[in-house]
């Protein structure tokens, strides 16, 4: 892991690599070996600063604790929005892969159901990370940017959401992602152990 | 001074940008939240505006007979004039603003505060296309509907109230008041209706999605945000009827 006190951030994708630069030092991905990284923060200022960094970086892809999506709107107003603005999917295969992703997000039929109609803001925030995460598993971006799982969360959704990123990258074992954790977090453990680093292909950072 | 200022250019601003996106309503995510809009807008005012139309129809052709005597034509023609082409308008925009003005600037306070403005911009969304759109569209649409069902069940309940009072044949009230009545004046009246719905959209969206900015937090930045939006809807809505006056007036 690499320690960041910068409130200053540059990123940089070439090469098909993510360069992060902060003034402690500089952190390098590969984009298309599945690689996993982890930068830890030592406080939420330049965590926010490295978040909006990223953010504005068209091949980033942000999944904060709270799903990222806007609370206020139903899951399938989400949903649209989240996959089908640019229009770029045949509609056949967002179906497909919808109630793909749907089923390892561990959604049973039952609930399906009910879930269309029901604002974010209604749902558990395990749930609600899921969705989060449901539409990264369709639409997989360069780059999965995973904002602060660890902050205030029970050791139940902490467990959820290291579950959750073992699936992802179970799905898209190419693609790569990228751990921000502030120091000190009372559930990293959770996200060190299993599946997480249990891969010994995975490059650990130092 | 300068506030007022700094609002009328945040309105034309935020008016400018919507108008500049207007190809995006044709998207179906705009294209869906446009109709559940008009829906709760436009057909969520209709019972209210309903009733309030039977009642002032009756309420004005029975205080003009009873000032003005039995002159059929002169009620006719306030009846045109007052009812159909002045009040009918205004009334249904103070209709819409009370309702619908107050609940979107509360709706889009809340998702500012929340950081949901933010959250539709990571996902690429502008929440120009997919908030204001939606909302000002609706409102420029509903907002003429909402008006002409208005005159038409006004000047019926007025219709049934001169008959009533002056002992005459309803198809001879009606045939009176069709006389009377000028095509371009309905037709000045819709558009005035469609301009202060626009108007009332604007207004409210600005107050919605600036109410951070208006240095309160929380429940009070969302109230603030609602009762500015009506305020200034209401000083807009009587705006517009006074420069459409005048309009006819150097048109005349």
């Amino acid at each position: 892991m690499k320690d960041a006190l910068a409130t200053c951030w540059t990123v940089c994708f070439a090469q098909r690599q993510a360069t992060i630069t902060g003034t402690d030092g500089r952190l390098t991905l590969a984009l298309d070996r599945g690689e996993r990284q982890r930068l830890v923060v030592s406080d939420a200022a330049a965590a926010d600063a490295l978040v909006a960094t990223l953010a504005e970086c068209p091949e980033t892809g942000l999944l904060p604790a709270d799903g990222g999506l806007p609370g206020g709107l139903t899951v399938a107003e989400n949903l649209s929005l989240a996959l089908a603005w640019d229009a770029t999917f045949s509609p056949q295969s967002f179906d497909i892969l919808l109630l793909q992703a749907f089923a390892w997000c561990g959604f049973g039929q039952d609930r399906l159901g009910q879930l269309g109609r029901r604002r974010l803001l209604e749902l558990s925030p395990a749930e609600r990370w899921r969705i989060g995460l449901l539409r990264f598993l369709v639409r997989p971006p360069e780059l999965l940017v995973f904002d602060r799982l660890a902050a205030a969360c029970s050791l139940a959704e902490a467990k959820t959401m290291a579950e959750g990123i073992a699936l992802y990258h179970a799905v898209h074992p190419f693609r790569s992602s990228l751990r921000i954790d502030l120091a000190g977090e009372r559930r990293e453990t959770v996200f060190a152990e299993g599946a997480y680093f249990a891969d010994p292909g995975v490059s650990c950072p130092s | 001074m300068n506030a007022i200022l700094v609002r009328l250019s945040g309105y034309t601003l935020l008016a400018w940008a919507t108008a500049q996106r207007w190809r995006n309503a044709r998207r179906p995510q705009v294209e869906q939240a446009w109709l559940r809009q008009i829906n709760a807008v436009g057909i969520g005012a209709l019972p209210v505006a309903s009733v309030l139309a039977v009642l002032l129809g009756a309420a004005l052709v029975t205080q003009l007979t009873t000032l003005a005597g039995t002159d059929s034509d002169l009620v006719q023609r306030i009846l045109f004039l007052g009812l159909f082409f002045e009040l009918a308008p205004l009334l249904s925009a103070l209709i819409v603003v009370s309702r619908s003005s107050a609940s979107i600037a509360s709706e889009l306070a809340i998702m500012a505060l929340h950081g949901e403005f933010i959250a539709l911009r990571r996902l690429g969304v502008s929440p120009v296309d997919y908030l204001f759109l939606p909302r000002i569209l609706a409102l420029a649409v509903a907002l003429p509907i909402i008006t002409l069902a208005f005159q038409v069940i006004a000047v019926g309940s007025g219709w049934l109230a001169v008959a009533g009072l002056q002992k005459l044949a309803l198809g001879e009230v009606a045939g009176r008041f069709l006389d009377l009545a000028d095509p371009l004046l309905v037709l000045a009246s819709l558009a005035k209706s469609a301009l202060a719905g626009l108007l009332i959209g604007v207004i409210a969206c600005y107050h919605g999605s600036h109410s951070e900015r208006q240095g309160a937090r929380d429940a009070e930045a969302v109230s603030a945000a609602a009762l500015l939006a009506v305020g200034n809807g209401l000083i807009a809505v009587f705006a517009v009827d006074v420069a459409f006056a005048l309009l006819l007036w150097l048109l005349r």
